[in-house]
């Protein structure tokens, strides 16, 4: 148990390290970070003193240290355009984007674990290939392209028939995140019942199960508490992958429905060409995808004793 | 029991093994043929056929801006022309032609993509698999860390970096995609690594290179095509979402995924700006996925999935 926790442990310290150095790097491939973190506007003086700041008169391994402390810190340095601490913006968006990943994963899960249960009870029958199509639309289907074909039905087409329509921009009421949820959600369902199905598929051939039928337990009790229960175990290591598919799915999504949150803000950065706030977005997601990562590998460790052994 | 004979025997038993495994496989393999997936494989088709001969398939030039028969609905409906089967986008260009050329620059971009972090990711994969202790080690960490990285984001700090364009989208998801198969390929690896016939081998006295190239990679090579077919799918869909973000592949050209971006302020009023290449996507991807989930049955039935 110990060299499993520690072992995640290195491997978390190691992916903080690689996308700090990526980013560090990055800033540095064009020439002078200096100029692209100081408003152009600003005196020449000003360049020079964030050169100095930054340590560019220093060895590379030198800046890279300066870089990390002032991330340890949570300084981010000064938005270009929006002239205040990267960080203060930062925390500003953390709850749209938080609160749309969490109805987004209410979506995928109400979704997929239903289906997935479903699916592995009524193995190769109808229903099982009804989960099938499902599960292979939500892969192939370009969450962008879904959002804006729901804005086109339920934006636009009710609205034109004097319907009830649903707001096709912006967060406010609970209306207001029901097409971006599923479209952010509607590409994990696939996963979700997946998972599902095949550790559903695992538990119902065990000895328990026959155990559980045969004490006379209704199905519906056998299937939905013991079974389910025990089902559920692998799909929470899957929810790291998820809401790194949802940060990656809030860029997309969150500028099509004029979402204030950080994919969003993550884009405008790069088109204002604001430099502080895109490297303060990526470092701040990256490295809490890393820690709930470690979380799930934590939590598994502890709900399946087996993983201690077997994974590496 | 002398050293011969026991050869003899062991070598016969093993072709006796080898003509029931190689006509049972024959047995096998014209099973798989008959649930191949018609409708994805004609799709591909079709796909291919695009992509290479696109100025020939074509009605119109996929660029040429032609002002005058701009927002053309499609053919069937009102004010739509058979000139323009698909209609035309605020420009005036024509959708069809423009989704036909699209394919081109998708499957070219995927494949590019493939080919360069694929083979990277094969050799790591390789590498890490066989030689195993500090090298794996080295590769696994590295190709973890890879992984941890949220794409679409690291892809726009890359974007900002470098600018975009087509080989920019290439640099940058070409390590993602070597990571996913060296990760893949040292599972299969430390797998076909054990078996017999590359304890023999190396008895024999084969060199570490030959090992690889000549029984390991051949075992692993199943994989690397089933899995090429699923990230080509995977692919698409991440470069047409970079390229609607406006930082993949820059306009004029016909992304399909910018056209469906050109169509967005459109919604209201010419729907099939954004819907018709965003079906490309659909059933250009959905067919890769339906294609790669049969190829991975029909040459290993053994990890039959969903």
């Amino acid at each position: 148990m110990t060299s499993y926790l520690l072992n995640r442990l290195v491997q978390s310290a190691i992916n903080i390290f690689f996308i700090t150095v990526l980013v560090f790097l990055l800033a540095r491939a064009t020439g002078d970070p200096a100029a692209s973190l100081v408003p152009d506007d600003l005196p020449e003086a000003a360049v020079i003193a964030m050169r100095e700041r930054l340590g560019l008169d220093q060895p590379l391994h030198r800046q890279y240290w300066l870089f990390v402390q002032d991330i340890a810190r949570g300084d981010f340095g000064i938005s270009l355009q929006g002239h205040r601490p990267v960080s203060e913006m930062i925390i500003e968006r953390i709850p749209a984007t938080f609160s749309l990943a969490m109805a987004a994963l209410f979506v995928a899960v109400s979704m997929g674990i239903p289906l997935g249960v479903l699916s592995a009870v009524y193995r190769d029958t109808f229903i099982d290939r009804v989960a099938k199509v499902v599960a292979f639309l939500g892969q192939s289907t370009p969450p962008f392209w879904l959002a804006i074909m729901l804005i086109l039905f339920f934006g636009v087409f009710l609205y034109e028939q004097g319907l009830p329509s649903l707001p096709i921009a912006g967060r406010g009421g609970p209306a207001t995140y029901i097409m971006p949820a599923v479209a952010m959600g509607w590409a994990v369902v696939a996963g979700v019942l997946r998972i599902t199905r095949s550790s559903m598929l695992d538990v119902l051939d065990s000895d328990y199960m026959t155990m559980a039928r045969a004490k006379g337990l209704s199905p519906k009790t056998v299937i939905w508490k013991h079974a389910l229960r025990n089902a559920l175990i692998p799909v929470v290591t899957y929810f790291g992958l998820i809401l790194a598919a949802f940060m990656n799915g809030s860029v997309v999504i969150e500028q099509i429905f004029a979402w204030p949150g950080l994919g969003r803000l993550a884009l405008v950065s790069v088109t204002g060409r604001d430099y502080p706030v895109v490297q303060g977005v990526v470092i701040t997601v990256g490295i809490f995808l890393i820690v709930i990562n470690l979380v799930v590998d934590v939590l598994y460790a502890l709900i399946d004793p087996r993983i201690r052994y077997t994974k590496r | 029991m002398t050293l011969d004979g026991s050869d003899t025997s062991a070598s016969g038993s093993v072709a006796a093994l080898a003509r029931t495994s190689s006509r049972q496989r024959w047995l096998d393999a014209r099973a798989a043929l008959a649930r191949a997936p018609l409708v994805p494989i004609f799709v591909l088709g079709m796909l291919l056929v695009c992509a290479v001969f696109a100025p020939l398939i074509a009605p119109h030039d996929p660029i040429r801006i032609n002002v005058m028969e701009n927002l053309t609905p499609p053919v069937w409906q009102e004010g739509g022309s058979s000139k323009h089967l698909l209609g035309t986008d605020k420009l005036g260009r024509d959708i069809l032609s423009r989704i036909i050329h699209g394919s081109r620059l998708s499957l070219s971009l995927s494949l590019m993509v493939i080919l360069l972090g694929g083979s990277a990711g094969v050799v790591l994969g390789l590498i890490s698999g066989f030689f195993g202790g500090i090298l794996d080690a080295i590769i696994q960490r590295a190709v973890e860390a890879m992984l941890a990285l949220p794409t679409i984001l690291v892809a726009l700090v890359f974007v900002f970096t470098f600018g975009f364009g087509f080989w920019n989208v290439i640099f940058i998801l070409s390590p993602f995609i070597a990571a996913r198969f060296a990760r893949m390929v040292r599972g299969e690896t430390l797998s076909v690594k054990e078996r017999d016939y590359v304890a023999i081998a190396k008895v024999i006295g084969a060199s570490r290179g030959r090992i690889i190239a000549r029984h390991l990679f051949p075992n692993v090579a199943n994989t690397v095509i089933v899995l090429s077919t699923l990230e080509v799918g995977h692919l698409i869909l991440v470069e047409s979402s970079l390229s609607f973000l406006g930082v993949g592949i820059p306009p004029p050209n016909p992304a399909w995924g910018l056209m469906v971006a050109e169509g967005r302020e459109y919604i209201a009023t010419a729907y099939w700006i954004s819907l018709f290449p965003g079906l490309a996507i659909l059933a250009a991807v959905l067919s890769l996925n339906l294609f790669g989930d049969w190829l991975r049955d029909a040459l290993d039935p053994r990890r039959k999935q969903l």
